[in-house]
């Protein structure tokens, strides 16, 4: 501390130790927050065809093409401590292939702003909605859930899923038809 | 620092930027004491807006505003100068033996005139 630069160094120290302090009180002032929201989900205009998996195995599989209506209102998720939020739809459903078959159909960031409220109507899906075999067919409950990572300034990457879930029975029959 | 300080112009060279000791412990004092207000403050105006990022500007604003107040020597940091004592004379700052015998001589010199003062004041009660 005899010199400028000693100084300038020591001040410096404290000041990034400080701002290091600032920070980790953001995190802990928002970390035991409720994250969870609500959505309203309709999913309309399902049709699968029976298509050839290129990707994989060359064999027959299920192919679903949907639409969907999605609102959400985030805005009360939105605090200091979260930059975006990473929204994503997943199909759930059981089959003879696997027990367990999840199926992100479709994803969104949505940024900070005062007032997030999402509203999109006729959706198409974004990825392949691609069955591991032909069991889309006349399934009884593919379960399209809703979940979210809550994306921090400071923390960990937090998963959130939305609180209802929407269940929905396939169609029965193939379509032949090339337009989705 | 030394290379730092040729690199200036000429006229900053001989500036110092000493403190005394008194002072560094006042500038220290000041720096933590003003950083940490500002650290809080600006704690409760990010929760206030929602806005870390004001949390933050806060923070370093209350660094500029201290390093004005600490980096610069300022006369009131400088009010206990430190004593430096007169340079002794060339030949015994060499560290030879003769000049340490010499000492040592000396504190034995010294100490023996000690004991004989005590011895006499024995003596005389």
């Amino acid at each position: 501390m005899h010199n400028l630069l000693s100084r300038a160094n020591s001040l410096l120290a404290f000041t990034l130790w400080v701002m290091a302090a600032v920070t980790a009180a953001c995190f802990l002032s928002t970390v035991f927050l409720d994250y969870t929201v609500s959505n309203h989900l309709e999913v309309n205009d399902i049709k699968i065809r029976n298509v050839r998996d290129y990707a994989t195995d060359d064999k027959q599989a299920d192919l679903a093409t949907l639409a969907f209506n999605l609102k959400v209102d985030f805005s009360r998720l939105f605090n200091w401590n979260v930059k975006q939020l990473f929204v994503y739809l997943v199909a759930e459903y059981k089959s003879a292939e696997n027990a367990v078959n999840q199926v992100v159909i479709w994803d969104r960031i949505v940024e900070r702003a005062e007032r997030v409220v999402m509203d999109e109507i006729g959706v198409k899906t974004k990825y392949y909605f691609l069955d591991d075999g032909a069991h889309l067919l006349k399934h009884d409950n593919v379960t399209f859930v809703l979940r979210y990572n809550v994306i921090p300034n400071a923390g960990y990457l937090r998963l959130v899923q939305s609180t209802n879930q929407l269940v929905v029975p396939f169609p029965t029959t193939y379509t032949t038809t090339r337009r989705s | 620092m030394d290379g730092m300080v040729a690199m200036l112009p000429t006229p900053l060279q001989n500036w110092s930027t000493h403190l005394d000791f008194e002072g560094q412990k006042l500038a220290e004092r000041i720096y933590k004491i003003t950083l940490t207000i500002s650290g809080v403050v600006g704690f409760f105006v990010g929760f206030w807006t929602q806005q870390l990022s004001y949390a933050l500007y806060i923070v370093m604003a209350g660094a500029l505003i201290t390093a004005l107040v600490v980096l610069p020597p300022w006369p009131f940091l400088r009010k206990n100068p430190i004593e430096w004592h007169t340079p002794a004379k060339p030949e015994s700052m060499m560290p030879s033996q003769p000049s340490d015998d010499k000492v040592v001589d000396k504190k034995a010199a010294d100490k023996k005139k000690a004991d004989k003062k005590k011895k006499e004041a024995k003596k005389s009660k």
